[in-house]
């Protein structure tokens, strides 16, 4: 284990991580969003 | 999205995009060498692991006590994060221990001490999901357990260490290293403050379209 | 979330009928069950004595079966606490069939005699199998149990209150959970780190002949420190945990 893979794999595993949690809140907001549209159109339409 | 988050947003991807060159114009530790600088990223992730634990305590103890629904918000959104941030720490830590130490484990105290918080925070995040009828309570609950145990961790992991050899390597910084060092942290507490605002509004998202859903029901029953 | 019905700090004080004499008859009720039955103790003694063998096969090489005061320290408290969450998921169990928490909850009983009651069963009954397992343990691997068998228990006992005040809040929210038992533990193991590590380095000090009884007296008044708060937070935690879904 060298110091430049060390550094590269704690920094990439940082960013990734947080990268991949920002896609998955985006991902839950827009299938609450499409929940929302859906029961809005049922409304409108009862 | 109100212009304060963009802002912060902004400002935070700016920042992201800015520090590596800072972290690598900063001075190299002596004695460590060129590892110590995985410290930049790591000591802000731990601190942002106590953070959010301490956020998540405060929120379920809200909802526990005053039924306060955007307490329990705020608690989940803090345990995600807490979950986040302390994978990250938990996995930059063994790495530069790795180079400087020779192996990434130690049963030291903070180790140890982070390790049962970000355990206690995924038991946080499974009682919400698989915790039944009762999950927000028993979360909350959870959390409630989880702050008070902190200090008792700390305590006997330091006491139970000590006839282990003591690994204790402390950088001291120099000014050169501070500047980039507080820099670090300030960014991650922005990247905070964004991710959970942005966590906290797909919760109360979440909320009004049960409410909504409720009142259709009732509507159509 | 709407409160359940006369919750028990509205509720008008049962004349003759004290917090404790209340705790008692909760505990009571509880022990009574558990007497005619012997369920827990049974089953719990059964996989604490299977936890307790298995890691001899597992440890324990050639004609030599003493294996060092730490390891058998850690053995038995990892069998102890293991086979606790079998008395910790039963606890409410029982409540569950026929519906008998919803009597019990409104009852004008303090949630608090609730607690302690139910906490002082399941602690009492897990001591019983320690009682049985403990020296059980020194049997298989040639340990010095007997060198200090009240201070032993008593380590046993405050490890078994701290545990239980941690378990029988979550028991209590799980109640109506299908994943109980798979959650049970998932959650208490984190929180009661520090009951496991005192107890197993406090027992493993009174299991060695040249170790020094000092570091026991902490182990013991740390476990004693661990018990208060915990209890306390579950005291503060169960009332709410309890009212509602």
């Amino acid at each position: 284990m060298t110091a430049s893979i060390a550094i590269a794999g704690a920094y990439g595993f940082i960013w990734t991580a947080v990268l991949v949690y920002v896609i998955s809140v985006a991902r839950r907001m827009k299938s609450v969003q499409r929940e929302m549209d859906d029961l809005r159109r049922r409304v409108e339409k009862s | 999205m109100n212009p304060g988050l963009l802002a912060a947003t902004v400002l935070c991807a700016l920042g992201f995009l800015g520090i590596p060159f800072l972290i690598a114009g900063a001075p190299v530790e002596s004695t460590m060498g060129v590892v110590q600088k995985i410290f930049y990223f790591h000591v802000p992730c731990a601190w942002l692991l106590l953070l959010s634990t301490i956020y998540c305590a405060v929120g379920s103890v809200q909802y526990l006590f005053t039924g306060s629904e955007r307490g329990d918000q705020r608690a989940v959104a803090s345990a995600e994060l807490a979950v986040l941030f302390g994978a990250c720490t938990l996995v930059s830590g063994p790495l530069w221990g790795w180079v400087a130490w020779g192996y990434p484990w130690t049963w030291d105290a903070r180790l140890t001490s982070s390790l049962l918080l970000w355990l206690m925070m995924v038991g946080y995040l499974l009682a919400r999901r698989y915790g039944g009828p009762a999950a927000r309570k028993l979360s909350a609950a959870l959390a409630l357990f989880a702050a008070a145990d902190a200090p008792l961790v700390y305590v006997s992991v330091n006491v139970w260490r000590t006839i282990h050899p003591k690994t204790t390597v402390v950088p001291s910084l120099s000014p050169g290293m501070r500047g980039v060092f507080w820099t670090s942290l300030l960014l991650f507490t922005l990247l905070w403050i964004v991710l959970f605002t942005v966590r906290l509004r797909l919760e109360r998202m979440r909320a009004s379209m049960t409410q909504l859903e409720l009142a259709y029901e009732d509507a159509h029953a | 979330m709407p409160p359940a019905m006369g919750t028990a700090g509205q509720s008008p004080p049962v004349p003759h009928a004290s917090w404790l004499s209340q705790t008692i008859a909760i505990a009571m009720k509880d022990l009574r069950i558990e007497w005619r039955s012997r369920e827990v103790v049974y089953t719990m003694g059964f996989l604490a004595t299977l936890v307790v063998l298995v890691f001899s096969f597992a440890f324990v090489a050639g004609q030599d079966s003493s294996i060092g005061p730490g390891t058998v320290a850690g053995i038995l408290w990892v069998a102890v606490l293991f086979s606790g969450t079998i008395a910790l998921s039963r606890a409410f169990d029982r409540e569950r069939e026929s519906e008998a928490i919803r009597a019990l909850l409104l009852s004008p009983v303090p949630r608090s005699a609730i607690y302690v009651g139910k906490l002082a069963a399941t602690a009492l009954v897990m001591f019983v199998v320690e009682l049985i397992v403990a020296p059980l343990a020194g049997v298989f691997f040639s340990a010095r149990m007997a060198a200090h068998p009240l201070w032993l228990a008593l380590l046993l006992l405050l490890g078994t209150i701290g545990f239980c005040a941690v378990g029988v809040v979550f028991s209590a929210a799980l109640l109506r959970s299908r994943s109980r038992d798979a959650l049970l533990g998932a959650l208490l193991f984190p929180i009661v780190v520090p009951v496991l590590m005192a107890g197993a380095r406090g027992t493993s000090i009174l299991l060695d002949p040249a170790a020094d009884l000092d570091g026991a007296m902490f182990w013991t008044r740390f476990l004693l420190v661990v018990d208060v708060v915990f209890v306390a937070v579950g005291l503060w935690a169960f009332e709410p945990v309890a009212t509602g879904e």
